[in-house]
């Protein structure tokens, strides 16, 4: 597993919990998106995480608060927990890149023009 | 036509001539050497010329006819150069470029191939390629010519990597008459290639690749040094260091038009500009576990375009966040939680997968991060994972190769070639990664097995220009490594 898919599927941020809850506040946490998503409620459709929102589903819920009732797998959540914002880089950030040059082997007749 | 000359008689010869060199069993493809007939016929054939060619501006079809086709003969790959390759006629220019037959004692399917992919290139038709492919795959022997319409081909289809490892091949050909030429246009297209690139610094080296830049590759040379802003204390600025010729090179950059829009764009763009975009400078966060994960992030976003610098920064970040003292506030924490001992051990496992598959990713080389002081055990052992897996891959290749070269299974001349460059392709992705230990053991791995391909191929299948290569870079690989048994074996077999 990649470690972007273990930061999106992190079940911290699924659950909207800090590392430091205590097991009750996972089944609570399990009980209030599980209604929420049944009223279709615009609030609990998505969850926030570094590297952007990503679609909540009662599935991805009810798998969020297995992995954190088992100690081992949730220290290794706690672990891979980005904390602060990051989003994905866009162009617009990129520093001003000159234009490219013409093809030389198009020029040279080695290569067609594409 | 004077009626005293037997004119029909030296035709009928000339024609004879002709199907017998075609026929004729050819000698060393590397050498040239002019037929001993041809010395006598070419004076026959000019004069015959020029006297049906007088004989056709008094109006006789006939005459203009015979004096176009004993023009041809005379000179095929002077009318395929400017006539059939800028029509675009890929097959006419083959069979013409084969014509030259007659008088050059070699076998010209080779050059007619790199005619042929220069026709289907001015062709712009993609329905050329497939029919030059055939034609490629179906020789029995590469030549350099050969090698270099291969490389034009897999430009064509879009595998430039592939082409720009054959001509860097090519351009270790040594400097003899006919080698030279082509070593010359593999050179012509590494530069090319480099500055559409933008790797204008690569376009600097192959453009004053030793002994000296000529013509087109010099004029693109010059554009490449501008746009690296090199200085006089550049060592290939003493290549073109007077402003003589500087100056004298630019302007022969007029002799070719098609050059024209390069040289306007290098005059446009301020000296030193990349056409790529710089990395973003970011500030590395103060914990050590955000930060490796950071790291490892942006390095899982671009993996082609890190550097070695970035992964020794990821690696000392993995280092910093999984060695004491952040590891025993992990192992504090899971002790909170009730987990078992060996947290810190998974942590690190996970980590050192994650590094392993970013080195597996990574283009750039490693070895020299390998020999530094300050290299953290965690780089250690991710190469280590990566040169294992590596050296299993390449083995398990050249053990292919052996059997198939003792059992004396051919290729076609093309699939032989592109075997060779996918070993050297292992090889090189076994030691970049790895240092230079990892040479010596890759290098030990596959000497003996492509020297004896290399072998077969010169005295079984009469191949002279790919196992020419190949001696050429087993001596290179021995002098790097410092095999003095190979070295001495090597340069034996390169000089043959």
């Amino acid at each position: 597993m990649s470690l972007r898919a273990k930061i999106i599927d992190n079940p911290f941020y699924v659950l909207e919990l800090a590392p430091t809850c205590a097991r009750a506040d996972i089944e609570r946490a399990q009980q209030v998106w599980l209604a929420k998503l049944e009223l279709s409620l615009q609030s609990a459709m998505s969850y926030a995480t570094p590297l952007g929102r990503r679609p909540r589903t009662p599935e991805a819920v009810r798998k969020a608060a297995d992995e954190l009732r088992d100690p081992v797998r949730r220290i290794a959540h706690e672990f891979w927990m980005l904390r602060g914002d990051r989003c994905d880089e866009t162009p617009s950030e990129a520093a001003e890149v000159a234009s490219p040059p013409p093809d030389a082997l198009v020029a040279l007749g080695l290569r067609a023009p594409r | 036509m004077s009626p005293d000359v037997p004119w029909v008689p030296m035709f009928h010869l000339l024609v004879l001539v002709v199907v017998v060199a075609l026929w004729a069993k050819p000698r060393d493809p590397t050498r040239r050497r002019v037929h001993w007939w041809a010395v006598v016929v070419m004076p026959v054939l000019v004069g015959a010329t020029a006297s049906w060619l007088f004989d056709a501006l008094s109006g006789t079809v006939s005459a203009w006819l015979v004096a176009v086709v004993c023009g041809v003969l005379l000179a095929p790959q002077t009318c395929c150069r400017y006539v059939f390759i800028p029509c675009g006629w890929p097959r006419a220019t083959y069979w013409l470029a084969r014509t030259a037959r007659w008088y050059w004692a070699t076998d010209s399917r080779d050059e007619a191939l790199y005619f042929a992919s220069l026709a289907a290139v001015r062709s712009g038709s993609a329905k050329r390629w497939p029919w030059l492919a055939t034609k490629v795959a179906a020789e029995t022997e590469l030549g350099g010519c050969g090698l270099l319409a291969h490389a034009i081909v897999l430009d064509a289809g879009g595998r430039t990597e592939e082409a720009r490892r054959t001509c860097i091949a090519l351009a270790s050909l040594d400097q003899t008459s006919y080698h030279r030429t082509v070593r010359d246009l593999a050179l012509e297209w590494l530069v090319a290639e480099a500055m559409t690139r933008g790797d204008f610094d690569a376009a600097t080296e192959w453009a004053f690749h030793p002994p000296s830049a000529r013509g087109k590759r010099a004029v693109l040379g010059q554009l490449a040094m501008h746009l690296t802003a090199r200085d006089a204390s550049d060592p290939f600025y003493d290549a073109a260091s007077s402003w003589w010729t500087r100056l004298q090179r630019r302007a022969w950059a007029l002799r070719w038009p098609a050059l024209l829009p390069l040289l306007r764009w290098t005059l446009r763009t301020p000296a030193g500009a990349s056409p790529t975009a710089a990395p973003r400078v970011v500030e590395p966060a103060a914990d050590p576990r955000d930060r490796a994960l950071d790291l490892q992030l942006r390095a899982d976003a671009c993996p082609a375009e890190l550097r070695a610098d970035g992964i020794f920064a990821l690696a000392l970040a993995w280092s910093a966040a999984l060695d004491e003292p952040a590891l025993s506030l992990w192992e504090e924490r899971a002790r909170a939680l009730g987990v078992p001992p060996g947290v810190g051990e998974r942590l690190r496992d996970a980590a050192l997968e994650m590094l392993v598959e970013t080195l597996r990713n990574a283009t750039c080389e490693l070895g020299a991060l390998l020999d530094r002081p300050d290299a953290p055990g965690i780089l250690h052992d991710a190469a280590f994972r990566v040169r294992s897996a590596d050296l299993e891959v390449l083995e398990d290749s050249v053990a292919a190769l052996e059997g198939r070269v003792s059992a004396d299974r051919r290729l076609a001349a093309v699939d032989e070639w592109q075997e060779w460059q996918a070993i050297v392709r292992l090889y090189e992705r076994c030691w970049t990664r790895s240092g230079l230990q990892a040479r010596t053991t890759a290098f030990t791995v596959v000497h003996r097995p492509v020297c004896a391909q290399a072998v077969w191929l010169w005295n079984q299948r009469d191949e002279r220009t790919v196992p020419h290569l190949m001696f050429r870079w087993l001596l290179d690989e021995a002098i790097a490594v410092g095999d003095a048994e190979a070295i001495t074996l090597q340069r034996s077999n390169a000089k043959l």
